[in-house]
Parts: structure tokens; sequence; C-alpha cells
């Protein structure tokens, strides 16, 4: 707007981290100097009457030389090489100077809080060999709440290399490279970031997807989540307590594990239009929950032989649970999958998909009590009908009020997952939608 | 005191930098408010319904003044469309938001 010659103000929470991340966003903007009115970081807040001279002002008051200026500014660049030191001094180094913010840390700086292994030259080129891509190759990071970042793939190999990856796990580095790694969001309690690798790379490396895959210990899970922590730190700039807000933080930051290929359904990769042969990288971003079946009782249900494996009846009760519409996560171990095929019926990914988006339902009345639905759909109508939902839209706007409708934007936004050891269990919860696809072998 | 046996390590910096900005100073203010239209825009971020209390707000502050609240087609984060962008250019000075 003040790009157009239109002068503004932008009402801003009085936060640190939100006056933070607004301040950034109109420097990479182009416009340092936006004029901002602070108000009370208060959701219960019913009226700004006494800032309205503020707001006045900030459209009346004459501009200051500096508001006036105009110019070039060049972030200054860290350098290649960044320190010689002994193993303590080098951990001292990255570990930083410790950042408090009033709410929260300490932080270190360009660590995840432990030790790292010492990206020398020598470690990084052997990295480098993990992948064709020049090391002088760019890749962006940054979004909406960080702003944009420039990186290399030399800098992505720097960032493996502290997180402990081998050179041969470097292309799926590179691929949740380009996802933008652990960055932060605005404010919530439990967004992260979630990854599942499909194709013959996770054998090659030694991903886990059978037992305890979401548990820490194998080298391939391990790194790689951490691998994604530091660039999430280090090149998305994720920095706690400025641009990335949650208020508890969540489990899934980075988690990645690997689709067991024991699956009785067609492999994600295939899933998602891939070769059997070609390896891709799954991400959600969002809220990301997985919760154990326990958590869900259906009256129906009465012996552990039957609980263990869930039922239909299990996962319409759970993912009914579920407040977020933008999709959902079921997980199942193999032999949980054969029997849903077995004695269920689900023959496909697709038609189990399609059965839990019919089932999965909300009155027409609950939906349109739902605050998120009205604070954020206001055109729900346009916006799901342009996507090709069958969700609620105007259509159903029209309903009685105890008019079934589904809940989740499309059955392509209900993941079937299956991950995990021998035996029966099963596990569901909610993403933001369907995951983005990436390939890793483009980063071979 | 340092072990001279204890080895040393050069190691390379694992951070990104950011773009070089074109940037500008503002746009430059109004006299006044009265007898302007002033769009009060909400950026549909969280607690917005406060947002509608301030165009009535700057008109009883400022007789004369046309304040004007308009909510944004989608939520924040979606870019702004054509229709959002008629109805900004159409207005003399603009107070954005969402209070969050």
């Amino acid at each position: 707007m003040e790009k157009k010659g239109i002068p503004s103000v932008l009402e801003t929470f009085d936060d640190e981290g939100i006056k933070g991340i607004a301040t950034e966003s109109f420097m990479q903007q182009g416009i340092p100097e936006i004029r901002q009115v602070f108000t009370p970081p208060d959701t219960s807040l019913t009226s700004l009457t006494k800032y309205m001279p503020q707001f006045i002002d900030a459209l009346t008051k004459p501009l200051t030389d500096k508001e006036k200026k105009s110019g070039i500014y060049s972030p200054p660049r860290p350098p290649r090489i960044a320190m010689t030191g002994s193993y303590n001094e080098v951990q001292k180094y990255f570990e930083g100077k410790l950042r408090r913010t009033p709410h929260g840390g300490p932080w270190a700086e360009m660590t995840d809080g432990l030790p790292v292994t010492p990206p020398t030259e020598e470690a990084v080129a052997e990295m480098l060999k993990g992948s064709s891509h020049s090391p002088d190759e760019i890749i962006e990071f940054g979004g909406w709440m960080s702003g944009k970042h420039i990186a290399t793939v030399e800098k992505v190999a720097v960032n493996a290399v502290m997180a402990g990856c081998k050179p041969d796990y470097f292309p799926v580095v590179l691929a949740i490279a380009e996802t933008g790694a652990c960055v932060g969001y605005p404010g919530d309690s439990s967004f992260g970031h979630m990854f599942v690798v499909s194709g013959p790379i996770a054998r090659e490396i030694g991903m886990n997807s059978g037992f305890s895959f979401l548990t820490p210990g194998n080298p391939a899970n391990t790194s790689l989540q951490r691998a994604c922590t530091l660039m999430g730190i280090n090149l998305g700039k994720c920095r706690h307590g400025i641009n990335c807000l949650e208020r508890t933080g969540t489990m899934y930051w980075g988690t990645i594990f690997a689709e067991n290929e024991e699956s009785p359904w067609e492999l994600l990769n295939e899933h998602f239009g891939y070769k059997t042969e070609e390896s891709i990288l799954m991400a959600w971003g969002g809220k990301i929950q997985l919760n154990p079946f326990q958590n869900i009782e259906v009256k129906s249900v009465e012996t552990l032989k039957d609980n263990q494996p869930g039922s239909p009846e299990h996962a319409l009760a759970a993912l009914s649970t579920i407040t977020n519409e933008n999709g959902a996560l079921v997980l199942f171990t193999p032999d949980t999958a054969r029997l849903w095929v077995k004695e269920y019926g689900f023959k496909t990914m697709k038609q189990l998909q399609d059965y839990v988006w019919d089932n999965v339902t909300r009155t027409r009345g609950e939906w349109v009590r739902n605050y998120w639905f009205w604070s954020h759909h206001r055109d729900v109508g346009i916006r799901q009908r342009e996507r090709g939902s069958r969700m609620l839209n105007s259509d159903h706007l029209d309903l009685p009020d105890d008019a079934l409708v589904p809940m989740f934007n499309s059955p392509e936004d209900i993941t079937i997952i299956v991950a995990g050891g021998s035996g029966d269990a099963w596990t569901w919860g909610g993403s933001f939608g369907k995951p983005r696809i990436y390939s890793i072998d483009k980063w071979r | 005191m340092k072990d001279k046996m204890e080895p040393e390590f050069t190691v390379l910096d694992p951070r990104s930098y950011e773009p070089v900005v074109e940037y500008q100073g503002l746009s430059p203010r109004l006299d006044t408010l009265k007898g302007k239209k002033v769009l009060v825009l909400n950026l549909h971020g969280g607690n917005e319904e406060i947002m509608e209390t301030i165009a009535p707000d700057l008109k009883a502050a400022v007789p004369g003044c046309d304040a004007i609240y308009y909510p944004t087609k989608y939520c924040f984060g979606v870019p702004l469309t054509e229709e959002d962008w008629d109805k900004i250019l159409d207005c003399d000075a603009a107070i954005l938001g969402h209070n969050y």
C-alpha cells in the first residue's frame, strides 16, 4: 500500500515476537519504517478507542528524514570459514550467545542446544559427495514468518555434517531443505513438521520403518530430523520467541521415518504418481499430531483382540474429534493394514480415504457455530468450490441445521500411512491437509 | 592453559544470508483525515472482531472522516485479490491489521 502511494499504519500486538515479525517482514518488503500502533496482546479487548489519536497521528504527522529515505540495504553475510579452535571452542562458538526473550529461552544461536559434529572443510567435502549438485547451487529458504534467506548446497552440507548425517543421506537432506526445513509459526501450541520417505533410498540408507520408528536411535531417522532442525535455525532463520511463537511447542519438529514396504496397499510413491523405484519425501507442516489408538474407545468393541487393530468405527470416532478440517493422518502397522483389507474390504488406499471422507461429518449447524470456520472462511463457499471440494460450501449454507456435511476438505487430505513393527496397532491424528511431495532422486 | 596436543578444527559457517533489499520511504502523510476516505483493512489473523470497532471510533474522533471497514477476501497469508486492491486503491489512507 505504501509502495502504491497510500499512507498506511499497521495495528500490531504489543508483543516482542509479533513486533519483530512485523518489522522484519516490512523490512524485507522494502518499507522498513512502516508506522505501527501497538495495542495490548489481549484477545478479550473489545475496543481500541483510546488508540485513535495514535492512528490519526500515524496517518497525518509529517514524515521524519529517516522515514522519507530510500536506498539499497545489503545485509551482512556470514563468512565462509567460521573459526578455528579446539573441540570445546567450536562447540562454544556454535552455541553462541544464549538468547533469552521475556517469555522463554535461553536458546542456542546455531545449534539445537546439543554439541555438533565440527563441520570441517574435509567433512563438508565428504558430505557433498552424496549429491551430484554443485556446492554453489542456490537454495532459498524462508516464508511468511521469517522472510527470504539465501543458502547454497554447501551450506546445507555444513548443517548435515553438524547434525551427524552420513554422505549417503545427503539427497534426503537436500529434499528436506527444498521443503524449507523446520521454520516457525506465528502462534499456536502444536504446529510442527513431519516427513515420510517412500522409495528405495529408505532401505539404502537404513531408515527405520519398523518397530519404534518414531523413537530416537536409528542413525538415519535421528540425524535427518536433527538436520531439519539445524537447517531451520541456520538457513530458515527460525528464532523461537521471535518468529516461532509456539506457546508450548510440539513433539513433531522434523520427525522423519520411512514407509513400511510390507504395506498391502500401493506404496506411497505410487500413490502420488511416481514409480516404485523413485524415492520421494512427503512433507507436512502445521498442526501435526499422532495419537495412540487407546485414546479412543467405542462401545461395540469389548476385547483387546477387537480393540488392538482398531475398526472403521474406531477410525470415525477418532477422526471426528479433530478440530481442524484441513486433513487427517491414519497410520497402520502392516499387520493391521492387512487385517483391514481382509476384514473390512479396503482393497486400496483410495477406498479407505473415501470411506473416511464420506463418514466423518459435522452437522451444518456445528459448522457455522465453529469459530475457525467463521473467522477464516467467510468466503468458504467460493473458496471451497474453486478447490473442487465437497466440504461445506455456499450450497450447504441453505441446508437445515442437522444436515450432515463432510468434515475434511477432500478425500485426498486424509493420508494413509503404513509403518511400524509386526503385530497390530494403529494411530491417528490431524495434519494441515495433504502432504507436499518432493523428489529425493533429483538431489542424488 | 590449552593442551598442546588438543586437535584444532577449522569449521565452516552454517548460516544463510538475506537478499539485498531496495527500500523506499513512506508515502507523504495527509494534512487531515477530515473529508478523506480511510480504509480499515482486516487481514483476518485471529481476534479480528476488534477491527470492526476501528472505523466507527475513527469517525467519532474525526467528524467528516469517511472511515470504511473492509475485510479482505481471504485470510492472513493469502495474497490480496484484485477486488481487494480495487478497494484499497480507492482510498486516501489505510489502517491494516488483524489484532494478533
